[in-house]
This record gives C-alpha cells, sequence and structure tokens, in this order.
C-alpha cells in the first residue's frame, strides 16, 4: 500500500529539485500529486467510487510523510463538505470530492461553501445518480450546481487534471472570485485508467500559487467576525449580486491564471475555456466534455482524411459559461451537434443540458447553425469510435440538407 | 386595530403621528405574546373578528363571524367572545393627521452590494458592547424598577438576566440598560430582597423608543426624588411571586 | 481527573471572573428565553480565545440578524446538521495552521452550539463522528428545549412523551400524538463514544455549575459534549419565565 521506491524516487525529485518528472498513474493519482504540490492544509474523506481513488492516494501520501494535511474521515458527504467548509473558514487550503448521490447527498453544505464565498476545491468522479445504483459516468451530479456560484470545469486527460487543480486553487483564491471550483472527471474512463503525465516541480507552484489569504473574513479571535447570520429580503439580493459579479469576474481571472501557468510551466493551454480541434472552416462541429473528446477526435482526423469538413470542441469551463468561444467558434458552421452525457427531463428541446446552454448562448450570434443533439454515453455506456462516425454521418447529412429532421437523439437506444 | 385594555386617548401617546387619518380600534383584550406564536385559544382571534363585524360590516358581517365560528368545536363560547367585542368592547377614535406621538421615522440607509463584505460576513462586537443597530426593548410589557436603597448588591440580577441587560456600576449596584431590556421579570422573581426589582407595566411610563430613563443616574442625582417616585409605582407593580409578599 | 482552573464557587466570583460579555445584549430571543442564557455564560466562561458555530435553530435565527450582530467572538453559521462537522473542520484547520506556521501557535476554543431537533436528531451522526476524533479540541453544547422552538414548537425526539406539540396535537380520536420517549442524550454520548473527554447535563438556572462545567471541559480539550435543558417561554405552554425551575 506505501509509496514504491521508483515513486518515492519521483517525489523526492519534484518536493526537492526544479525538473518536471514523468510518472504513470490514474486521473485521481495525478489530482492527489497536485494536492501534495499545492499543499493543502485540511481534507476529508468519504468513500464512494470513483472519485473515491484520489483519497487512497492522499492517503497514502500523508502516512509516507510527502505531505502534511489534516486527513478527516467523515460520517458521510454533508459531514465531509461541512468539515472543508469551516477549514476553509478559519483559513486553511481545502480539498474534498465526491460522486454521483453523494455529492447530492452534500448539496446543502455544497452550496453553503458557495454562498459563504470559501474556494473550496472539489473532485467530482462522473457518476450516475441513483436509482437504480451505478457506477459509470453520468454528467448529472456536477451539473446540479451549475446555478449555485460554483465554477465547474471538466478534464479530459490525467495531466490537464493535474494541472486544473492547481489552476483551480489561484483562481478560487483570487480576491476578485472568492467561489469554489468542480473539478469534473469522467468516472472510470478518467479515474481509473492510467495515463503517462509529468509532475512539476514544487518550486514551480509556490511561484504559481500564492498563500491562501482570506484577509478580513479569517475566522479567528483577532479578527472578530459574524459569518452568515440570518438574513432578511433587504440583503439577500445585494449577497446575490455580489457572486453574479465574481463569476463574471472569473472569466477575466481564469484566461489571467492560465496566461501565468504557461509562463511558470511551460504548458500552454491555448484558450483556456475550450478545446478547439479542427474547427477552422468546418461544417459540421461537434461539442461534448470530458473523455468523449477522444473518440470524437479519432472520428474527425479520419474524415477530414477522407475531404469531409468536420471538427469537434470540448467544453473545458462550464462556469462560467464560455459564451464568446461559443459564438466565435460554432455560430458559422453548418451544424453543431451536441454529445450530451447528461440529460434535462423537460428542458425546452428535451435535450441535454450542454446542448440547451449552447443553443441559448447562440442565440445572440449574428449566424446561428443548425442544431442537433445526442444523448448518449449514459451509465458509463461507451461512446466508441463507430458511434462518433455515426453521429458524424447523420450531421453531415443534415449539413447537406440544410435540415435537421430529428434535433434530439437518444444515440443508441435500445427500441 | 389593537387587542389592549387601555382607552385610545391614552394608547395615542405611544402611536407615532402619521401624516394620513385614520381609525384607531382598540379591542378590550389581556396581552398575549402567544397569538403570533403558537396561538393559544385565548379568544383574542374571536374577539378581532366580533370588532372586524362591528367596523367593518362592508367587509365582515357579524353573520359571517358566527356562521364560521359555528362551525368549530366550542362554537358558543367563542360566538359569544365575538359577541361580547361587537356589543361593548370596541372602541373606536378617528385620528386627525398628525395626532399622536411626535416621532420621526427615519428609514435606515443600507449599504450597497459593493459595499457589503463578501461571504454575508458582518464584522462583530467588541466585548462589552451591546448591539448597537438592534436593541428588542419595546418588546416588554412590564419594565423593572429598582428600588436601590434595597439593593444589598448580591448581583443575582445581573447572573440571571438573558439578556445582558445590567451594567455593574462603579460603587456595585446594579443598573439595567432597559433599551435592551424585554420585560420578562426574570430579575424581578430572582432578587432575594422583596420589593426591590418591581415590575411596572410600561403603559405608565412616557419615554420609550430607545430614549428610556437611566434608573441608577435618576436615583444618584436626587435620591430623594427617586424614592418617592418608586413608592408611587409600588402600588402598580405586578405581583411576581406569592412567595416573597 | 484534576483540574489546574479555577473554578466559581459563589455568585460572587462569577462576577469577579467573568463580568465582560462576548455575548451580549441586542439579540431577538423571546422574553426569558433561558437559552439566551446559557449562550450567555458558555461565551462568558470561554472567554475571548473563542471561535464558536452555530447550528441553524432558533438560537440561530434568534441571535443573529443580518448586519447586526450579539457575539463579541468569531461566530459561523453551519446547517442544522452540521455542528459535528463544523467543530472539527475547525480545529483541525487551526491544528493544521499552527503545526506548519501559518497560524501562531495558542490554545482557541471550538464551540459549536445546536438545538435538540440539530443535535439529537438531524446531525446525530455528524455529532458522533466528531466525538470520535481525539484529535481535536472542540465542545459541542446542545441547548435542548424539547422541540423544534424555531419553526413554531414541533416535536423532535428530545420532545418528551406526551407533550402537546404543533406536531402532536391532542385530538378526539388520538389523545396522545407524541407516544415517542425522550432519548437519552448525555448517556448516549458518554457510553458510545470511548474517548469522549467530557460530558456534562446543566441547566441554567445554575449560572455556576454551567459556568463550571464550559471551564472544564474546555480545559481537559478533546472532544467533550455539554448538554443544556433550556425551558422554553414560547413553546412550554404555560411556562412562565419568572419562575424559574
Ligand atoms: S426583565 Fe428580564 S430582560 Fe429585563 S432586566 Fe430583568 S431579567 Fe433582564
Ligand atoms: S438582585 Fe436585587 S438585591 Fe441583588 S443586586 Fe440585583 S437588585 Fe440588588
Amino acid at each position: 500500500m506505501s509509496v514504491t521506491a521508483l515513486e518515492s524516487k519521483r517525489l523526492e525529485a519534484v518536493l526537492k529539485g526544479d525538473e518536471e518528472v514523468e510518472v504513470v498513474g490514474t486521473g485521481t493519482d495525478a489530482v492527489a500529486y497536485a494536492l501534495m504540490l499545492a499543499d493543502i492544509d485540511v481534507t476529508s474523506a468519504y468513500p464512494i467510487r470513483p472519485y473515491g481513488g484520489v483519497m487512497q492516494t492522499v492517503a497514502r501520501l500523508i502516512a509516507d510523510g510527502y505531505m502534511k494535511a489534516e486527513y478527516i474521515v467523515a460520517a458521510h458527504e454533508h459531514d465531509q463538505f461541512e468539515i472543508v467548509k469551516h477549514a476553509s473558514a478559519v483559513g486553511a487550503r481545502t480539498f474534498v470530492g465526491s460522486s454521483g448521490v453523494g455529492w447530492l447527498l452534500a448539496i446543502e453544505a455544497i452550496v453553503a461553501i458557495s454562498t459563504d464565498r470559501y474556494p473550496v476545491v472539489a473532485l467530482i468522479g462522473n457518476r450516475a445518480l441513483d436509482d437504480p445504483g451505478a457506477y459509470g459516468v453520468e454528467h448529472n451530479d456536477a451539473l446540479m450546481v451549475r446555478d449555485v456560484g460554483w465554477l465547474l470545469v471538466w478534464v479530459d486527460t490525467a495531466q490537464e487534471a493535474l494541472d486544473t487543480t492547481l489552476i483551480a486553487y489561484r483562481v478560487a483564491e483570487d480576491p476578485r472570485v472568492m467561489l469554489p471550483v468542480g473539478i469534473s472527471m469522467d468516472g472510470a474512463f478518467l479515474t481509473h485508467s492510467e495515463h503517462v503525465f509529468k509532475i512539476p516541480p514544487k518550486s514551480k507552484v509556490q511561484k504559481f500559487l500564492p498563500p491562501y489569504d482570506l484577509g478580513n473574513r479569517k475566522l479567528h479571535p483577532s479578527n472578530v467576525i459574524s459569518v452568515a447570520p440570518q438574513v432578511n429580503e433587504d440583503w439577500v439580493t445585494e449577497i446575490r449580486k455580489q457572486m453574479d459579479e465574481a463569476m463574471k469576474n472569473a472569466r477575466k481571472v481564469i484566461e489571467e491564471v492560465y496566461r501565468d501557468f504557461a509562463k511558470i510551466f511551460g504548458r500552454d493551454y491555448g484558450n483556456p475555456f475550450v478545446e478547439p480541434y479542427m474547427v477552422e472552416d468546418a461544417d459540421v462541429v461537434m461539442v461534448g466534455m470530458g473523455t468523449v473528446s477522444k473518440p470524437i477526435k479519432e472520428a474527425v482526423r479520419r474524415l477530414r482524411a477522407k475531404g469531409e469538413k468536420v471538427g469537434f470542441l470540448r467544453i473545458r469551463w462550464f462556469r462560467p459559461f464560455p459564451t464568446d468561444d461559443i459564438i466565435r467558434y460554432l455560430s458559422d458552421v453548418k451544424v453543431v451537434a451536441v454529445v450530451d452525457r447528461d440529460y434535462s427531463f423537460g428542458s425546452p428541446f428535451d435535450g441535454g443540458a450542454v446542448f440547451t446552454e449552447i443553443r441559448s448562448a447562440l442565440y445572440e450570434a449574428e449566424h446561428r447553425p443548425l442544431m442537433m443533439n445526442f444523448i448518449g454515453g449514459l451509465g458509463g455506456r461507451e461512446i466508441t469510435y463507430n458511434d462518433a462516425i455515426n453521429m458524424f454521418n447523420m450531421a453531415l447529412d443534415a449539413a447537406r440538407k440544410g435540415k435537421v429532421e430529428q434535433r434530439v437523439i437518444w444515440y443508441g437506444v435500445r427500441e | 386595530m389593537v387587542s389592549k385594555r387601555s382607552p385610545p386617548d391614552e394608547l395615542l401617546k405611544f402611536i407615532p403621528a402619521r401624516d394620513s387619518p385614520y381609525t384607531l380600534v382598540v379591542v378590550y383584550g389581556e396581552r398575549s405574546i402567544g397569538d403570533f406564536w403558537t396561538f393559544p385559544d385565548d379568544g383574542t382571534v374571536e374577539r378581532v373578528l366580533g370588532a372586524i363585524a362591528k367596523v367593518m360590516p362592508n367587509i365582515l358581517t357579524l353573520d359571517d363571524v358566527k356562521k364560521y365560528l359555528e362551525s368549530l368545536d366550542k362554537p358558543s363560547e367563542r360566538v359569544n367572545r365575538a359577541l361580547e367585542a361587537y356589543q361593548s368592547l370596541v372602541k373606536l377614535r378617528e385620528v386627525k393627521p398628525g395626532e399622536g406621538l411626535p416621532y420621526k421615522y427615519e428609514p435606515p440607509h443600507l449599504p450597497g452590494w459593493k459595499d457589503m463584505m463578501i461571504g454575508g460576513a458582518i464584522p462583530g462586537l467588541k466585548p462589552n458592547q451591546r448591539n448597537p443597530y438592534f436593541t428588542g426593548g419595546t418588546a416588554k410589557h412590564y419594565r423593572p424598577v429598582i428600588n436601590f436603597d434595597k439593593c444589598i448588591k448580591c448581583s443575582l440580577c445581573w447572573e440571571y438576566c438573558p439578556d445582558s441587560v445590567f451594567d455593574v456600576t462603579p460603587d456595585g449596584y446594579f443598573n439595567p440598560a432597559l433599551a435592551y431590556c424585554k420585560g420578562c421579570g426574570i430579575c424581578a422573581e430572582v432578587c432575594p430582597v422583596p420589593d426591590t426589582i418591581i415590575m411596572v407595566d410600561e403603559m405608565e411610563f412616557e419615554d420609550g423608543y430607545g430614549k428610556f430613563i437611566d434608573e441608577y443616574r435618576a436615583w444618584k442625582e436626587n435620591r430623594e426624588a427617586y424614592r418617592k417616585w418608586f413608592e408611587s409605582l409600588l402600588p402598580k407593580a405586578q405581583v411576581i411571586s406569592v412567595r416573597k409578599r | 481527573m484534576t483540574i489546574s482552573i479555577k473554578l466559581a464557587r459563589t455568585v460572587k466570583d462569577l462576577l469577579q471572573m467573568a463580568q465582560t460579555e462576548y455575548f451580549d445584549a441586542g439579540h431577538r430571543t423571546c422574553q426569558g428565553c433561558e437559552s439566551a442564557m446559557v449562550l450567555r455564560w458558555v461565551a462568558k466562561a470561554a472567554g475571548p480565545n473563542t471561535i464558536v458555530i452555530g447550528a441553524t435553530g432558533c438560537m440561530y435565527v434568534a441571535n443573529t440578524t443580518y448586519y447586526t450582530t450579539a457575539w463579541a467572538l468569531p461566530w459561523i453559521h453551519t446547517q442544522l446538521s452540521g455542528t459535528g462537522s463544523a467543530v472539527v473542520g475547525t480545529a483541525a484547520a487551526l491544528k493544521a495552521l499552527m503545526e506548519k506556521g501559518k497560524l501562531p501557535n495558542e490554545k482557541i476554543n471550538v464551540i459549536g452550539i445546536c438545538g435538540d431537533l440539530g443535535c439529537a436528531d438531524a446531525g446525530l451522526s455528524e455529532v458522533s463522528n466528531a466525538l470520535t476524533h481525539t484529535k481535536y479540541n472542540f465542545l459541542i453544547l446542545m441547548y435542548d428545549n424539547e422541540s423544534s422552538a424555531n419553526t413554531d414548537i414541533q416535536e423532535t425526539t428530545m420532545t418528551p412523551y406526551g407533550a402537546l406539540t404543533t406536531f402532536s396535537p391532542s385530538g378526539k380520536q388520538v389523545r396522545i400524538m407524541k407516544y415517542r420517549w425522550k432519548k437519552n442524550m448525555a448517556a448516549m454520548m458518554a457510553v458510545g463514544h470511548p474517548e469522549v473527554r467530557y460530558v456534562a447535563t446543566a441547566i441554567a438556572s445554575d449560572p455556576i455549575d454551567l459556568y463550571n462545567k464550559v471551564k472544564k471541559a474546555l480545559e481537559i480539550g478533546g472532544p467533550t459534549f455539554i448538554h443544556t435543558l433550556d425551558p422554553c417561554p414560547k413553546g412550554w405552554g404555560g411556562y412562565d419565565p419568572q419562575v424559574q425551575p
């Protein structure tokens, strides 16, 4: 169970040296290493798959002395999130996480974390909601908090998971933002798959990530404040407006932080909000979040080789929503096909949440593309390369005809 | 509409003046804090319904009230209370603009979102600093009046007040900050010397609205006058405890 | 266990040792609220080096009204069932930050305050989990007014058998709606948690005892628990705050 000799040599190198070190590990391992580098003070664990792996790695790193943090095993997820909320209030950098129904059990505390403006960073190992119990990925767990002041980001490689964790602390703790960040990671496809990734040296992380400072909101006998007293209608609008402003500020801050990240670590993500893949001059662009990018990118490459003008846009930051980038990349194409690993029953076109948001963002665009929605990959069902080709073919067909025959397609549903 | 034992003219001494005319309706009744909390079945509601029927028959007629009350349990008892109010317990008084307590209500200036701390945080108090923005003292029906001449400085009143009302004076007395006193009477009950803290109906005083007198200072300034004043209030004091009298 | 701190023996001791108010006047508690008295004495016993966490409940709603506060101690709200979690999170953060040199090393008391609903019902698993965390120093205080007093007096598991509440009225067909017996929290906390360092029951009508018990709990450190029984003038029908239990 303990850290292996090889791993130990590598960890010593990043903690003491100035060079990054290449390792093999899962998506959750990558997040755990980021937490070690970010020197978190308090974390709280509760077992649920698929997020739980991160806490096992963190426990190992603490037990072997590579990181120092209070590691609290909670009674349940609500307990877990309240623990970090209050640790954050005292000035501790905190980490927490969950999956599926666990995340939902904590929702009361989750909302209080954002309304109290504590920059907690959470990992959501995306998982289908009960009932019936299922392990596989679905994005509805994280999407449950899309309206309450959590910044939400989806990653699709272990490297991106590690880097985004560091970026998340810097963005969340920025005085202009002071909101929590939820990092979403597709259950199994990323949480449990092995990747090669690089761990940056701690010396660089210290340059990138200043200490957590709550300023005059730190709860301490030397700073007597009352936090979140019972409030009436005279004040609630103003308190929500402050959050609205912080969320809007976050767009600017995210751009700054990615630029700084590239400067310090030499890894440039380009556009921080979305990852455009061969979208230039494309007639059909597929849109998705998370690991679905893998088969779709492969399909794009093969179709491009055959002369089809297709592309892919992966959304990283869902909150704040990248409206400008959506308009920039999608408004001029013929057909936009959104792959939703989620559902939003009874939504305006009975489509998925991402589809509905993109549709709303494009309403203001000068040109509006035709739109299709594929609901697929639910409960962890794989979206394969062949599925991606099929979806592209349907979208290309609509582009040729200039008309979408079926707007929302439950892809692969058995009749 | 007020449920009270005092006549309208007496009440007007306490009701802030308004810019427009209105009708003051007093329904004779006991004080009751319960009605807005846990709804004790003490007849207040029936009397108020009877009063509405009397004052505003266009809204509710006596027949409507009867019909409703007869649908409940103990119908005759309830109807009787409504009838009582309808027939004799209601006093009307037309109030002219400007009549009443000269009292200007300045709406507080609330800060905007840019000036508020984020996250619902606010600055706390300093030790021994009472909440400057909220006092709560208008909740009281009875006020503690203290006979400092008899006080033995035992400090029990200070210990037991749930609202931290008593200031410790340099010479060891305990002076109530009446603006913060809710009138629960605990201090009067725990005081070991009979008739040293008495609870007197708030209607006996014309100060209020944060301008409560400072009892200790008044006593210091003129003990003889204070003693006389205290003795004049003594017969009006609420009987706190049979044990002591 | 021998305690090296000075405890109060008389009311005069209290006056000398605990004159400073840290939970001061200007809160919205009802007339004669005994829970307010509990908080007042807990704050006095704890002193200035303390962080207070208040769970949703009447002592949240009544004591803190946004933009004003009655606390001269750093105070934060936690959700109804969050007390156990909040004290652990706070104490753990203090420990981590002090060990890493991010905060000066000093003793800071952490006190979580919850009502009977927040502690014995909704938050029981969190409180129970907290009491196993021997690494951290905190006190959980359950103020038990035997009902959900803030929300109109509904029954909780701490409401005594047979009590009338708005969720357990007595009717024509069902005479006794509250048919469950009250939980024994102090015993459950003491027996069920082998590492809990101190468990006590108290009542504010004996402030010396309450003061000393809070002092002891904070001095002993580790996970500690105090159950106070708080008569509620609003909820306990017929209870007159002037007559102390
Ligand atoms: S009446 Fe109650 S609130 Fe007023 S001073 Fe006495 S004990 Fe305090
Ligand atoms: S309780 Fe009575 S005797 Fe004791 S100090 Fe107060 S006023 Fe004086």
